[in-house]
């Protein structure tokens, strides 16, 4: 599964965001970054949860098209593209805080 | 009379002992049996209900028994269960500390990290169910919002379940992050791939084990220092009191060792046999005497309890009579006495203080024809001691050497009364007169029954006291140190039963005993453990076993043939005991074989009679069956008999004797 930005256009990633039966979780950073080890094991524990990495390059394209503001590493999206939660880089290093962040996002 | 007066209350412990033995062979004693179980029943539920099911310590008792192993009783479940271990085994008790277990039970942590591994199994379920629907889901609106919500329900559950262990303090964030990111799995810098990672299950089932171990520690931890456990091993023998033996580790005995105890053994072995021999005697003399006047043994015996009743009736009745009269005298005559003691002659003194001592053993005469008198409703070896050592007192002063002896008493008093008499004038001297004339001729007669019937008295209290070191209702004599165990580190209790004073037919109790250490040190009195177990062991042996029996011989030809004969007699019998099939018919039976020596009275001419020759045994002993010759004689030497294991017999009668006590 590709789920990594690039190989992932920006377009290509809004639509599987807008997959209407799971909830997302965009990770903004690099590969060997503990925020997106969390979130892949997120993606392995938390029921119809898809994850997606960015690479710093495109973050701010990202950012710029989810409206979040440029602290911002972590975007939880509920079933469509409506972000329901916004995690700096400590936050999204908490896998607690991911969790809780996710598990909320289907509201 | 000499029957009743000698042997009546021989005869009295025969019939009931003939009664015990027909209750066992013919299972006639329903009613006691079933009060028995009754009392069993009751005992087993009264000790399971007065301990909780979660036990803080878990017992097994073993029984090494030559090269095998066989577990008697394990846990509280068996507690009250009678088992049966043979005299030469090793009897263990194992001990396992329970109380992490039981503090855990109680803790939700350990529940709830017990649910864990099912939880993320469950989880795990969900999540592969919701992803194969969202896989094959339409555009339908009903459908995805039926999934939505499953989701929903789905990350609800989880999320309980996970806040729970953080609010229980079983998972910190941090552990909670290292475990999601052994999941989520590493990444390749060079490939720029991602590692797969651990499966979910695996990472947090060892967390919650690892999670479980620590609360075990904890609880283990907390409980190391608050319990002790101490072992007694209770022996109640047939013959004597009941004691404590030595367990090692649990119960040290002052001054003693193993081989006390093994010195000890033979001498209780041998004194139980002696015992029992002379018993056996003793009722062989009665029974004879019985049977010599009746033909029928069950008539004999219930004309011997009927006749010892008439004579403790008659006996009673004379001497109430007597005595009332002379004590009626006494008084009078004491009421007599001038009040001015000073004034009076040293005879006269002399007279007053004889008249006075007797009076007093005038009282104790009653006091004992009262307490003969009741000997015929219980049988009670401590009553029956405190008689006889009263009669024997009594039978001393009556006719004794003594200055307390009546017949020096008696005939100073005549002589004083005598010089009063000469002395005295008008009323007072025609009283003095008839109350010598009447007092003496009262005393000889009184004096002369007495003499007659108190040693017969007291050799017939004798000889049911002989059958006293039967009597186990004596208390246990703490002769050693209890030595507390701390109840994690609990060592074997071993009880080498080779090494202890234990004969078959001997009921063992191991007991064990869970304190607090603050309540085991406490000397408050009501002081009580948290837990009993309680497990009891008929001692039987398996082989050869020694037997104080009485029989009733009959020779196969001759004068002799024409009656049966009670004798005494000494057997010895190998039995077998089928561990494997405890409930077996065989073991019930319990059947021995072997040889015997007898005393016996074939011949009038003769004095000293033996006879030797083969037996065959049923229950244990208690009916027995052997030929034999007498060695002692030339002519029809050859005799059969019948007859039981004297202890065995006792025993029954005990057991039934306890029942209606408790009744």
């Amino acid at each position: 599964m590709v789920n990594s930005l690039p190989p992932l256009s920006l377009a290509e990633l809004v639509a599987e965001i807008e997959d209407p039966t799971f909830t997302s979780y965009v990770y903004i950073g690099a590969g060997s970054d503990k925020g997106w080890g969390i979130a892949k094991g997120a993606q392995k524990m938390i029921a119809n949860v898809r994850v997606f990495r960015v690479a710093p390059a495109q973050g701010a394209e990202v950012r710029a098209e989810f409206s979040v503001p440029p602290s911002t590493v972590g975007i939880v999206f509920g079933f469509g593209r409506d972000v329901t939660a916004r995690l700096n880089q400590a936050t999204a290093d908490d896998a607690l805080k991911v969790f809780e962040a996710i598990w909320a996002s289907d509201q | 009379m000499k029957l009743g007066r000698n042997s009546g209350s021989i005869a009295c412990t025969a019939l009931a002992l003939v009664c015990a033995f027909s209750c066992t062979i013919l299972g006639g004693c329903r009613g006691a049996a079933s009060k028995r179980e009754a009392a069993a029943s009751s005992a087993a539920t009264s000790s399971q209900g007065a301990a909780p099911k979660t036990a803080l310590l878990g017992v097994r008792l073993e029984e090494h028994f030559r090269d095998d192993v066989y577990a008697h009783a394990e846990d509280r479940e068996h507690e009250g269960a009678l088992a049966k271990a043979d005299v030469s085994s090793t009897l263990v008790l194992k001990f396992e500390d329970r109380r992490p277990a039981a503090a855990l039970e109680a803790d939700p942590r350990w529940k709830l990290l017990q649910r864990g591994v099912e939880a993320i199994s469950a989880h795990a379920e969900a999540y592969r169910s919701l992803a194969e629907r969202a896989a094959t889901a339409s555009d339908d609106a009903g459908q995805v919002a039926a999934l939505q919500a499953d989701v929903r329900a789905a990350r609800v559950a989880q999320k309980t379940f996970y806040e729970q262990l953080i609010s229980a303090e079983l998972l910190t964030p941090e552990e909670f992050t290292s475990a999601v990111l052994r999941v989520g799995g590493g990444f390749d810098e060079a490939t720029q791939q991602d590692i797969e990672g651990e499966d979910p299950l695996a990472v947090f089932g060892e967390l919650f084990q690892s999670k479980l171990h620590a609360l075990e520690e904890q609880a283990r931890a907390l409980a190391a220092e608050e319990h002790v456990v101490t072992v007694r091993a209770v022996l109640d023998p047939l013959v004597g009191p009941p004691q404590l033996l030595q367990v090692p580790n649990y119960y040290e005995k002052s001054d003693d060792d193993l081989e006390d105890d093994r010195r000890r053994a033979r001498t209780v072995e041998f004194e139980r046999l002696k015992a029992e021999f002379e018993a056996a005697q003793k009722l062989s003399t009665a029974i004879n005497e019985v049977l010599e006047k009746r033909g029928s043994f069950a008539d004999a015996a219930k004309t011997a309890w009927n006749k010892l009743r008439a004579d403790v009736r008659e006996l009673g009745d004379w001497l109430e009579a007597r005595a009332r009269v002379l004590e009626q005298r006494a008084k009078s005559a004491l009421e007599a006495k001038p009040a001015d003691s000073g004034a009076l002659s040293a005879e006269e003194l002399q007279f007053w203080k004889d008249l006075a001592a007797f009076a007093e053993d005038l009282k104790s005469l009653r006091s004992i024809v009262k307490r003969v008198a009741e000997l015929g409703d219980h049988l009670n070896f401590e009553f029956i001691e405190g008689l006889h050592d009263d009669v024997v007192a009594l039978k001393d002063r009556v006719t004794g050497d003594g200055e307390d002896a009546w017949g020096k008493r008696l005939a100073r008093m005549r002589g004083n009364l005598g010089a009063l008499v000469d002395a005295a004038a008008g009323d007072v001297k025609a009283r003095l007169e008839a109350l010598r004339d009447a007092f003496a001729a009262d005393l000889d007669e009184l004096r002369d029954g007495l003499k007659e019937r108190l040693p017969l008295t007291a050799e017939a209290l004798q000889a049911i006291d002989t059958l006293g070191v039967f009597d186990r209702t004596a208390e246990i004599v703490e002769d050693g140190v209890t030595v507390p165990q701390p109840l994690e580190d609990l060592p074997k209790a071993r009880l080498d039963l080779r090494k202890n004073p234990v004969n078959d037919g001997d009921s063992l109790a191991m007991e064990v005993k869970v304190w607090r250490r603050s309540d085991f040190e406490s000397e408050d009195a009501r002081r009580a453990p948290l837990e009993s177990y309680s497990f009891t062991s008929d001692l039987i042996r398996s082989g050869w076993r020694w037997s104080g029996d009485i029989i009733f011989t009959r020779a196969f030809d001759g004068p002799s043939s024409d009656s049966f004969t009670a004798n005494a007699a000494v057997s010895r019998e190998y039995h077998w005991y089928s561990r494997t099939r405890t409930d077996s018919w065989f073991n019930r039976l319990d059947p021995g074989i072997g040889f015997h020596a007898a005393q016996l009275n074939m011949d009038p001419d003769s004095t000293t009679e033996i006879g030797v020759g083969l037996n065959l045994s049923l229950w244990s002993g208690l009916l027995r069956f052997g030929a034999g010759s007498n060695i002692s004689i030339d002519d029809d030497r050859e005799y059969w008999y019948f007859g039981f294991g004297l202890i065995d017999a006792l025993d029954q009668l005990s057991k039934l004797r306890r029942l209606d006590d408790k009744d």
